[in-house]
């Protein structure tokens, strides 16, 4: 199965609609933590499913654990959206978010970043969903701590054909906290996708 | 209208598409009396304003190389008189204040309305 | 006509609907069971005067309120992160690890302009039980299959000890201790195995029985360690002189066997046997001694001199008597002059 690759004027026009997106996220994460936000893609690309694990392994291959992030969203435009972060940015968001006296445990980590990417997931796909004029619903999202070691382990992925691939930076009170956003989507969904930013 | 010199604005955004949404949203009858150049960073933004004067620069904030409020900060000083319309995805107080304190005649977020749009436009060229 | 509240009031999952300023506009049944209050009078009412919610709760649930608001998209709370929001007692009889019930909680938009959304609540008590079950049981069993690995490692180890160990007794029971070289035993076992070839094939081979010359008073002389050193010289001498395919043993003293297999005739015997003779006559160094040490040879040549193990080894004993009396240093083979 070839992977899909957007052309370069697809590619701006995908690039421009998450970048609005993300201005709506990183305002409401501003406004929640008290502090200016700035969200921005570095890079963007899109791969084969099958390439997904590689991807992980080239982009978090250094670390020995990372957290990973699934949200399920289903409609006429469906697909799932993951997350991956090092501990570190987990940590450091973490502390951002609840500015706690108390030490913080996994739980306090896992909550926080779970809501920090429904807050994009929810900002990027509603976004998305209203120029491919598509509805959708967001399911529970969940996360887990995952090791590198035991990457081929876990379970496939399936029902998915291609990912975007989106590189984020959430610049706030001088941290700067990287993570690695995965759109899925089945041939159908993308080339439906391509379909409508062609004819924007 | 006619006899009128034709009105210059220059649309700044590194995203291709966001200058063509734009663009389409100026009604017909404005439109065709004027001139639109394009450009895709801060530094063309400064370099086309000092060759053709536009009567209004539309702006975005997050470009490459110089970024929307170092070049409106550059455009002023050209010119204190000059309109300028900010436009851009960061929708926080803080960046709306800090761009009209620098003097922008107005802030839109993406993604930009088109009703708030006309009425910006039109509040400025009358 | 749809009756909402009919449906509302009977389904298994909490509903709330409030305020960002958390204040109550509706609840149904179940919400109001597991909370133990009256559905009836809590419209109206502020939350946190009716439940009691921990502060950082407060501030985490008014923070996803605002963000359900603004995105017009659902926010959650999660059992496996976040445990609980509000304190119900669960269904579990048996004996759980949680106190309260464990809550799977979404939040959605219900009237934006009023600011006002829906909480949807979900017992997810039995899934975090069971869930925290398999957990300990993949725990006990990472442990169990750790204790097998140790245990399999350690057999090994074992089995590593007495594999080495049964070597150095074959060893021992096969090779003189000094020399290195076969010993009596091994000896047999090979010159058996000469007779044996030596029918089947038809071929001949050669037993040469040594002597190192007046060994007696180069031991006394020098002492003992000079002597086993010297014996360890020899052997050496002697191993280099003869081909893989044959043995050399040491058998007594100073007194070597050597098996010479597949020998054309006794002319090739003799010469190997000069050959042995000569090499030795070189000087040897023994403790800064210079040494000129020679050896009696006596030969015998199978099948002539004898087809079994007994009378080969007689007969080459009967040469090197022959050797010794001639004069040392030299060999004979053995003659059946009787």
């Amino acid at each position: 199965m070839a992977s899909f690759t957007f052309n370069p004027s697809q590619e701006d026009t995908l690039k421009e609609l998450i970048n609005v997106s993300f201005g709506v996220a990183a305002s409401l994460i501003g406004d929640l933590l008290e502090s200016h936000a700035k969200l921005h893609i570095p890079e963007i690309s899109t791969i084969a499913i099958q390439d997904f694990d590689a991807k992980i392994l080239e982009l978090l291959g250094e670390e020995e654990t990372f957290y990973l992030t699934k949200q399920r969203f289903i409609g006429s435009f469906n697909g799932e959206v993951i997350f991956a972060f090092t501990p570190k940015c987990a940590t450091s968001f973490c502390n951002l978010l609840l500015k706690s006296d108390e030490a913080l445990d996994e739980a306090d980590t896992k909550s926080s970043i779970l809501e920090l990417t429904n807050i994009i997931t929810s900002a990027c796909i509603s976004q998305l969903c209203e120029i491919i004029n598509g509805q959708t619903v967001f399911q529970v999202p969940s996360i887990e701590k995952r090791d590198i070691a035991l990457l081929d382990n876990y379970e496939r992925i399936v029902g998915y054909d291609n990912v975007i691939v989106i590189k984020t930076a959430l610049d706030i009170e001088q941290e700067n906290i990287l993570g690695h956003m995965f759109i899925l989507l089945n041939n159908r969904m993308l080339e439906h996708l391509q379909y409508i930013m062609e004819g924007l | 209208m006619s006899g009128r010199e034709k009105m210059i604005f220059l649309v700044v955004d590194d995203s291709k598409i966001s200058r063509k949404w734009l663009i389409e949203m100026i009604p017909p009858r404005i439109a065709e009396h004027t001139t639109i150049i394009e450009g895709c960073n801060g530094e063309e933004a400064v370099a086309l304003y000092k060759e053709h004067r536009p009567d209004i620069v539309f702006l975005d904030i997050t470009m490459p190389v110089i970024d929307g409020i170092e070049a409106l900060n550059v455009i002023k000083k050209i010119n204190p008189e000059a309109i300028v319309v900010m436009v851009s995805a960061d929708r926080q107080k803080s960046t709306q204040s800090t761009v009209l304190a620098l003097g922008a005649k107005a802030v839109l977020s993406k993604p930009v309305d088109g009703n708030e749009f006309r009425a910006t436009l039109l509040s400025l060229v009358s | 006509m749809i009756r909402c509240d009919q449906i509302t009031d009977s389904i298994n999952v909490g509903i709330l609907t409030i305020d960002s300023e958390l204040m109550v506009l509706y609840m149904n049944t179940w919400f109001a069971l597991h909370a133990e209050l009256d559905s009836k009078k809590v419209v109206g009412q502020p939350l946190t005067s009716l439940i009691h919610l921990k502060p950082e709760h407060i501030i985490s649930l008014k923070r996803r309120i605002k963000t359900t608001l603004v995105l017009q998209a659902p926010s959650f709370f999660t059992a496996d992160s976040d445990g609980y929001l509000f304190p119900m007692k669960h269904s579990i009889t048996t004996k759980s690890a949680f106190e309260y019930m464990q809550q799977d909680i979404s939040i959605v938009p219900y009237n934006s302009a009023q600011n006002q959304v829906t909480l949807l609540v979900y017992d997810q008590t039995v899934l975090m039980e069971e869930k925290n079950k398999c957990h300990k049981e993949s725990t006990e069993l990472s442990r169990a299959i750790a204790v097998a690995n140790e245990t399999i490692k350690k057999l090994e180890s074992a089995k590593t000890k007495l594999v080495k160990q049964q070597e150095i007794i074959y060893k021992q029971a096969h090779y003189d201790s000094l020399t290195g070289l076969a010993n009596r035993t091994l000896l047999h076992q090979r010159l058996q195995l000469l007779i044996e070839e030596g029918f089947s094939y038809t071929k001949k081979f050669g037993v040469l029985f040594l002597d190192l010359d007046h060994f007696k008073k180069i031991n006394d002389t020098l002492g003992h360690d000079a002597g086993d050193e010297l014996l360890i010289k020899i052997s050496k001498i002697l191993l280099l002189c003869t081909r893989k395919s044959d043995t050399v043993g040491r058998i007594g003293g100073d007194e070597f066997l050597v098996l010479i297999d597949d020998v054309a005739d006794e002319e090739t015997l003799m010469r190997i046997a000069q050959k042995i003779i000569d090499t030795i006559k070189e000087p040897i160094t023994i403790k800064e001694n210079m040494l000129h040490v020679t050896i009696s040879i006596g030969m015998s040549l199978f099948p002539e001199h004898g087809a079994d193990f007994n009378e080969l080894i007689k007969n080459a004993d009967i040469a090197l008597y022959d050797a010794k009396a001639a004069g040392r240093n030299g060999y004979k083979l053995f003659k059946d002059d009787v």
